[in-house]
């Protein structure tokens, strides 16, 4: 899941510059723009998820 | 922007920041902890002159094409040495006790040399992000933003401190050794910040950037004393920093008012970004820079688009944060991750326990007192 954030945070990014390229209204722009922002945090949630400190789970028995 | 001679003051915001992340960290790594930093920003200028600086677009390889016989481009080169001498500071802070200075060197080399360079060049006037409309005056995004995430990044691969996090990930309390480090390191901060900041409309500049550090300083003195019940002094000292770091992108452009409120916000968020840094992502960031740097930029950078009128399109800052997200912070992990494959990040588990102090250097930086309860309390 690390790599599949890793590799989600640069697609969000290729998401914006192509709108950027590629659109030529300020608001369509801005919308895809914050939607690759939207995507990139999601890869970002989930390498950080990858670094949470590791829980021993307690046994009971 | 061209840079002026208040340029030369920024090493000052360097000591500061050192004294200040030295304060933060235990007695047992204080030397090491400073020491590091002087390497970083040593091994940050000496990169950025050999390749970052062809890198960033300015021409040949150790500055070999640099015109000295004017003033502009020279003062151009100092002011990009003090800057990515400063972000390079920023993951010695988070790295602080576990990270060796191997590392912090060969790390930093990476970020100077390649890192800083490309996204300096990218938000320059030239660059695509300017051509866009990016305005970052002080530094707020090539500085504080991408160096808070390196210290990120840093700090995912070195782990935490022994002891930091229970059985349960519960993250246990490591308080600073020094709350007179800490304050005075703010104070020495913002003389050096005037030099990021003043490049143009200097009076204005220089207005804002006090007025910012104090209502950073407030907001975070009244948010912990309304939280815990009593004021913290750490987190009053990071949050003047942040509302340094959350007007660099706009000083010289927004009225005193906006900076007050720039200030005030980028040092009440420091408080909960903190804590949510250490207890929700269970990231170990002894000086709180992740929070300062990164998160205070990026609302720094956001601010401008809101507060400074006729600059920084809202498309062109949400354009520069997407980028450092999308692109630096992969990059910056992935680069970090390869070189700890060749150069261990973290030290040994007893080099820790024993301090970075006496672990690598061979000397303590306090000799005559005892600073290890394990050297004092019976087993």
């Amino acid at each position: 899941m690390k790599l599949a954030g890793l590799l989600l945070m640069p697609a969000g990014w290729g998401i914006a510059l192509s709108a950027i390229r590629l659109l030529h209204t300020l608001p369509a722009q801005t919308a895809f723009c914050l939607a690759g922002l939207a995507i990139e945090i999601v890869g970002f949630v989930l390498v950080a998820r990858e670094h949470l400190p590791k829980r021993r789970v307690k046994n009971d028995a | 922007m061209t840079p002026d001679f208040t340029c030369l003051l920024i090493p000052l915001a360097m000591a500061g920041l050192a004294i200040l992340n030295a304060g933060l960290t235990r007695s047992r790594s204080t030397s090491h902890i400073l020491l590091a930093s002087l390497c970083a920003v040593s091994v940050a200028m000496l990169a950025f002159v050999i390749v970052g600086f062809s890198v960033a677009g300015n021409g040949r390889l150790f500055a070999l094409s640099l015109d000295l016989t004017g003033i502009a481009g020279p003062l151009m080169l100092l002011m990009q040495l003090f800057s990515v001498g400063i972000a390079a500071l920023i993951p010695v802070a988070s790295g602080a006790e576990r990270w060796r200075i191997a590392a912090v060197c060969a790390s930093t080399a990476l970020l100077a040399g390649l890192v800083y360079p490309l996204f300096a060049h990218w938000a320059a006037s030239a660059g695509w992000l300017g051509a866009l409309g990016f305005t970052d005056a002080g530094g707020a995004g090539s500085i504080q933003v991408l160096g808070g995430i390196s210290a990120l990044c840093v700090v995912w691969i070195v782990g935490p401190r022994q002891g930091k996090f229970t059985s349960e990930g519960i993250p246990t309390a490591m308080p600073g050794h020094n709350a007179a480090f800490v304050l005075f390191g703010c104070l020495l901060t913002l003389v050096g910040w005037f030099g990021l900041t003043t490049a143009q409309n200097p009076i204005l500049a220089a207005i804002n950037t006090v007025l910012a550090a104090a209502a950073g300083a407030i907001a975070a003195l009244v948010g912990t004393r309304v939280r815990f019940g009593k004021p913290d002094a750490s987190l009053t000292a990071n949050g003047w920093v942040a509302g340094l770091v959350a007007i660099s992108a706009s000083a010289p452009y927004v009225k005193p008012v906006s900076a007050m409120l720039i200030g005030f916000v980028a040092g009440g968020a420091i408080v909960f970004a903190i804590e949510i840094v250490e207890f929700r992502m269970g990231v170990d960031d002894p000086a709180g820079a992740i929070s300062v740097h990164a998160v205070a930029g990026s609302w720094g950078l956001l601010a401008v688009s809101i507060f400074a009128d006729g600059r920084g399109p809202f498309l062109a800052q949400a354009m520069g944060i997407a980028t450092l997200i999308g692109f630096a912070l992969p990059m910056s992990y992935g680069l970090n991750w390869l070189l700890n494959r060749f150069v261990p990040y973290r030290v040994s588990a007893s080099g820790e326990r024993q301090g970075m102090d006496l672990f690598e250097l061979g000397a303590g930086a306090y000799p005559e007192f005892v600073t290890q309860r394990e050297d004092f309390m019976r087993r």
